[in-house]
């Protein structure tokens, strides 16, 4: 069941991943999204460790969804873990977060993110961004080749 | 100098000379004046012969003729007395004449006038001694005798006038050579005189001339040892042996005593109880500056101090030799003074600029904590407003049937206000950012920046009559990004505020102050009242209500913060309901900066 997971949400304010969830809902994406409340579930689950050993490499998601600012490992680390390792580092990764911040937006660049989208508060705007989102991952992009295990 | 002994010597030479002819001169008329002495001399005795001579005669006449007369041989005695010494006077008077040859004739004549007298009075004598006393009258008034007589007396006189002459002769050359003596005894009188003023005058001279040279070598020396005395700062010197030749007032002050007589050269540290900065050991002769200046070396040192009981002095030394003509080491001279100042100075400086540090680090820690709490207001403000503006919405969708009107007013005012905290938390950010931004200078085109921002203006103004009027604007170095939010927010204030005016004029320009450009924004807005004027820069300032003018009041504290980070400064004209004009200048302009700095 892991292995069909599309959208892997890095959210850990409950909120923010329900009305993402709920934004997502609205394109039909919801059995395909798996949402992580923490930095290292989402390193676990990307690196097939912990409760998702049965995870496959191969299976890799359409895009990551990454807030910055997460409890135990923050965003920028597992954007870096992510892009450092031959076997993750073609997973789409689009940073998705309250910070306007030059420092984060930066980092998350220099290390290989693959879009940096600001929530905006107005929830019309936030819905119309995440519906663009899903469509575009989801639908219009090309996905890399499937990497080799190992 | 030496002109003056010169001239003394040749002033002594000259007068020797002249005194000693005046003396060869005075010898010279006195051996003559003694030569016609002697003549004069010989010339009476001469006279006192002849005229004895004819006396004697005389006599021997008179003596006859009384004899003949009375036949009385008394009266014989003169003659008798006369006549044995004729001879011998004949012989002295020719021997007093001999060097005289024109008188020799008549002195023969005078010898041989004599003799026959003689034997005249011999004659007539012996005649009357014989009784034969008329032969003898006869004999005699024959006048035979008297002849003989009167010859005598002619030559006698004859020589006396020639004498007489030579009297005269002599006597003038006795006048003229006393005449020389008197002159030149008058002339050497009048050159030892000369001499002797000369010579004491030039003696107390030089007398004087040496002590004015002693006085003034002791004044030399007491004003050099004066000013010693009063140099600020302290003076120690040693002899070539090592001794303690001199300390000035300075060096006594702070040593705490003046010479001490026979220090040996290595006790010197010991005797004025000198350390080594910060420790209680006695400083080590070898490195003392002024020893190493005795051997010839230039010293500067700063570990020295003088411990007394009651206070330590530290102190800076210069050290150096003093050499003699010949090149060798004669004194070491050592001038210090108390640093005590300089050091409590630097460490003033240094206990200011551990202060400084920490303050800075104290700083750097708050602006550390302000970019962290501006990240936190960023990331986890936002969030629940988006929350309650993304739920509000959520709940009117739910229930858009069910709701009514009050209810979905509210719902609507509980968005409008998570939009306008969304708008001021943004607002907020750009404005802390702004504060922490470094500024990247670039020779900016302001018109070109103008341009853009009224292009992208261009919706909000589609439904308005906006009469713009702009002029040329100057290129200048500055942030472009940040100069662009300048005019973004001052343009927007404008047309903001001059929302009901149809047309709303806005004016962009440049104007001349002092020569510092300022640029203007300007509208025919609502304008506002001057005595608010302080309060238009601050955060969340607003002189209108919100339901007039939307805003959050952080606009123009952001112009302000942008136009004074370049240094410049700005401020506002206005009238309220007649419009408002904004300046702002930019030190980068480059132009006659000292001369407004002071704004």
């Amino acid at each position: 069941m892991m292995n069909e997971v599309e959208i892997l949400l890095v959210e850990d304010n409950a909120a923010d991943a329900e009305l993402t969830l709920h934004a997502l809902k609205q394109n039909g994406l919801i059995n395909k999204i798996h949402t992580v409340r923490d930095g290292a579930e989402a390193l676990d689950f990307l690196f097939c460790r912990g409760k998702y050993t049965d995870r496959e490499f191969s299976h890799a998601p359409k895009v990551v969804l990454l807030d910055i600012k997460l409890p135990k490992v923050d965003g920028i680390e597992v954007l870096r873990a992510v892009k450092n390792d031959p076997r993750t580092r073609t997973i789409p990764v689009v940073i998705l977060t309250s910070s306007r911040e030059d420092r984060d937006r930066l980092n998350g660049y220099a290390l290989g993110v693959n879009s940096y989208l600001q929530k905006p508060v107005d929830f019309d705007s936030f819905r119309e961004m995440v519906k663009q989102l899903g469509m575009y991952w989801m639908v219009v992009n090309v996905p890399p080749p499937a990497v080799a295990q190992g | 100098m030496q002109r003056l002994r010169r001239q003394v010597n040749t002033g002594f030479a000259v007068g020797a000379v002249l005194l000693l002819l005046t003396s060869v001169v005075a010898v010279w008329s006195s051996l003559r004046s003694r030569d016609a002495a002697a003549e004069r001399r010989a010339l009476f005795e001469r006279r006192t012969s002849i005229e004895r001579l004819l006396g004697a005669l005389q006599d021997a006449e008179t003596g006859q003729r009384g004899y003949l007369v009375t036949g009385d041989s008394s009266f014989l005695a003169p003659y008798l007395v006369v006549a044995g010494a004729f001879d011998e006077r004949l012989a002295t008077i020719k021997s007093e004449f001999a060097g005289y040859p024109d008188r020799t004739p008549r002195v023969d004549s005078l010898r041989g006038l004599v003799k026959l007298k003689l034997d005249e009075l011999a004659l007539t004598i012996s005649l009357r001694r014989a009784g034969r006393v008329a032969e003898a009258e006869r004999l005699v008034r024959a006048g035979e005798g008297k002849r003989y007589m009167d010859q005598i007396r002619a030559l006698v006189a004859s020589l006396e006038r020639d004498e007489a002459a030579l009297l005269d002769v002599w006597d003038g050359r006795v006048q003229a050579s006393d005449r020389l003596s008197m002159m030149t005894g008058f002339a050497s009188l009048v050159f030892t005189a000369i001499l002797l003023i000369f010579g004491i005058r030039t003696v107390n001279r030089s007398i004087t001339a040496r002590a004015a040279a002693d006085a003034a070598l002791e004044e030399s020396e007491h004003r050099l040892f004066r000013l010693l005395e009063a140099l600020p700062i302290a003076v120690f010197v040693l002899d070539s042996n090592g001794k303690p030749f001199y300390a000035n007032r300075a060096s006594q002050d702070i040593l705490g005593q003046g010479i001490v007589p026979n220090t040996a050269t290595g006790d010197l540290a010991r005797t004025y109880d000198t350390f080594l900065a910060g420790t209680d050991q006695i400083y080590p002769a070898e490195r003392l500056p002024i020893l190493r200046a005795l051997d010839g070396e230039k010293v500067y040192e700063e570990d020295l101090e003088i411990h007394h009981p009651d206070r330590v002095i530290p102190l800076e030394v210069w050290a150096a030799p003093v050499l003699d003509s010949s090149g060798k080491v004669a004194f070491a001279v050592a001038v210090f003074s108390d640093i005590h100042e300089r050091k409590e100075a630097r460490e003033a400086i240094r206990t200011l600029n551990q202060e400084l540090s920490r303050k800075v680090s104290e700083l750097t820690d708050v602006n550390n904590e302000l970019e962290a709490f501006t990240y936190s207001v960023s990331h986890d403000l936002r969030a629940p407003v988006r929350h309650i503006d993304g739920f509000s919405r959520l709940l009117q969708e739910n229930l858009a049937d069910r709701l009514d009107p009050e209810s979905r007013r509210y719902l609507e005012r509980i968005r409008a206000g998570a939009a306008t905290m969304g708008t001021l938390i943004d607002d907020l950010l750009q404005l802390s950012r702004v504060g922490r931004q470094e500024l990247i200078f670039q020779r900016t085109d302001l018109n070109a920046v103008l341009r853009s921002v009224i292009y992208d203006l261009r919706d909000e103004i589609r439904d308005r009559k906006v009469d713009w009027q702009m002029e040329k604007l100057r290129s200048l170095q500055c942030d472009p990004g940040l100069i662009r939010q300048v005019f973004v927010n001052l343009i927007t204030n404008a047309l903001k505020f001059s929302r009901g005016r149809s047309p709303a004029v806005i004016q962009v320009g440049e104007k001349n102050l002092n020569g510092e450009p300022a640029m203007f924004v300007r509208d025919n807005g609502v304008g506002f009242d001057m005595k608010y004027a302080d309060k238009l820069f601050g955060v969340f300032q607003r002189l209108h209500q919100q339901e007039e003018f939307e805003g959050t009041g952080v606009g123009l504290a952001l112009v302000h913060r942008i136009v004074r980070k370049h240094g410049g400064r700005v401020w506002a004209e206005a009238e309220p309901e007649k419009g408002a004009t904004f300046y702002f200048t930019l030190d980068g302009t480059g132009r006659d900066r000292q001369g407004n700095g002071a704004r």
